[in-house]
């Protein structure tokens, strides 16, 4: 293995093994060594060639599919604000919630967050620019990546909605207890744990709207 | 984009600081202070409530953690105190540490008191015979059948809301007759 294969295989390291990938790294190899030949035969040295091949090649991950380069400063500080409003809005949706015992917790959880992502959003709001300026994202990756935060939220919320329903009717099935719901106020504490965990539905969202900011940022580098 | 968010970040934290503040500081802070009302009120044999005692109606004095409940509803729950069973003679005696001088309440308060608990235990607990509230230097017994002669009823015909209200709480509220059921009762002045 020369030096250009050497490189090209480190470039494409990261990627998985599959036929398509493996043809574009031999394509893109191919075509690096037809330039390096040239160079050389323009009379430059054989490292002077290689370099001048190599930077022509650019960001290797821009030229896989599903990858997209962004500002690195602007994106972090985009979705530390997105973080920020989303953990906004399910904190203010469960402040009514603290009359019961299972809302003070969700507010206390979605204060917590919303307390990192408001010190990490003003982190990134006062960082100045240093070193690398770009940054490349996966974005198929992190298509994936929601699509398993969906289906994850979705197994959280059927099984939590299961477990609220069995404790406070399934033990009419071995006890013979009728089912009793006195008052309003017991009525309203059964509707909180049965809502609760769908409020955390702002969880997914924010991946999704991550997306749409790596959208509205498309270009812009 | 970034400073209409930022705006809009502002506006939705001031809103959350201030319905946070409306909910604990207003509405939490109401209902707290009607708890501590309400559980005030439960140590006054006058307001205590009925509702919360009767739940603890139970045909055996055996059953201790239903002795538990009932007293700790009744006057003189803030007092620490034990329980002492004699299933055979089926008598019930609780033990407070604290004496009448160490609570500083006034004298008709403390006997109203007695006799409401005495009389709530008779009338909730079906087979329960005598009862001892023990003080340190100080104790008070009465039996079922003293209970029934001052009442004209058997203490168990009382519960119901309206005859609690109307035969015992509410004739608390006389020096006199407070006075009168004390000395019946436990045979005091």
């Amino acid at each position: 293995m020369n030096d250009l294969e050497g490189y090209i295989h480190r470039q494409f390291s990261k990627y998985k093994h599959k036929k398509e990938i493996n043809e574009f790294r031999d394509e893109v190899l191919v075509n690096l060594q037809a330039r390096i030949d040239d160079e050389m035969a323009q009379g430059k040295s054989q490292q002077g060639a290689f370099n001048i091949a190599v930077k022509s090649l650019g960001n290797v991950d821009l030229l896989m599919d599903g990858h997209q380069e962004v500002e690195r400063n602007r994106f972090r500080r985009g979705a530390a604000q997105l973080a920020v409003l989303y953990a906004l809005i399910p904190w203010i949706i469960t402040i009514p919630l603290r009359f019961f015992h299972p809302g003070v917790l969700a507010n206390t959880g979605w204060t917590l967050l919303l307390f990192i992502a408001g010190v990490v959003y003003l982190y990134f709001l006062y960082q100045t620019g240093s070193g690398e300026t770009t940054q490349v994202i996966n974005v198929g990756r992190l298509r994936n990546v929601t699509t398993v935060i969906w289906v994850l939220w979705t197994i959280y919320v059927f099984l939590s909605t299961c477990f609220t329903l069995g404790t406070w009717f399934a033990s009419d099935i071995w006890f013979h207890l009728s089912i009793q719901i006195i008052g309003p106020y017991m009525f309203a504490s059964f509707v909180v744990s049965v809502v609760l965990p769908f409020i955390s539905v702002f969880i997914p969202l924010y991946f999704v709207k991550i997306q749409h900011l790596l959208q509205e940022q498309k270009g812009s580098v | 984009m970034t400073k209409e968010r930022n705006l809009v970040i502002i506006v939705l934290l001031i809103i959350g600081v201030a319905a946070l503040c409306v909910v604990e500081f207003g509405f939490k802070a109401n209902i707290r202070h009607q708890e501590q009302q309400y559980a005030l009120a439960q140590l006054n044999p006058q307001t205590n409530d009925f509702s919360n005692i009767v739940k603890f109606k139970n045909p055996y004095v055996g059953d201790n953690g239903n002795d538990v409940n009932l007293n700790a509803n009744l006057p003189f729950a803030n007092v620490p105190h034990t329980f002492s069973i004699d299933d055979t003679t089926r008598e019930l005696d609780v033990l407070y540490t604290k004496s009448e001088q160490d609570l500083g309440m006034a004298t008709s308060q403390f006997q109203a008191s007695l006799v409401y608990n005495a009389t709530a235990n008779f009338a909730m607990i079906d087979n329960l015979n005598e009862i001892t509230l023990k003080f340190p230097g100080a104790s008070y017994h009465v039996t079922r059948a003293q209970v029934l002669s001052w009442y004209g009823v058997a203490p168990t015909q009382l519960t119901n809301k309206s005859s609690w209200k109307r035969d015992v709480q509410s004739k608390l509220s006389n020096l006199k007759y407070v006075s009168d059921a004390f000395r019946a009762f436990f045979g005091r002045f």
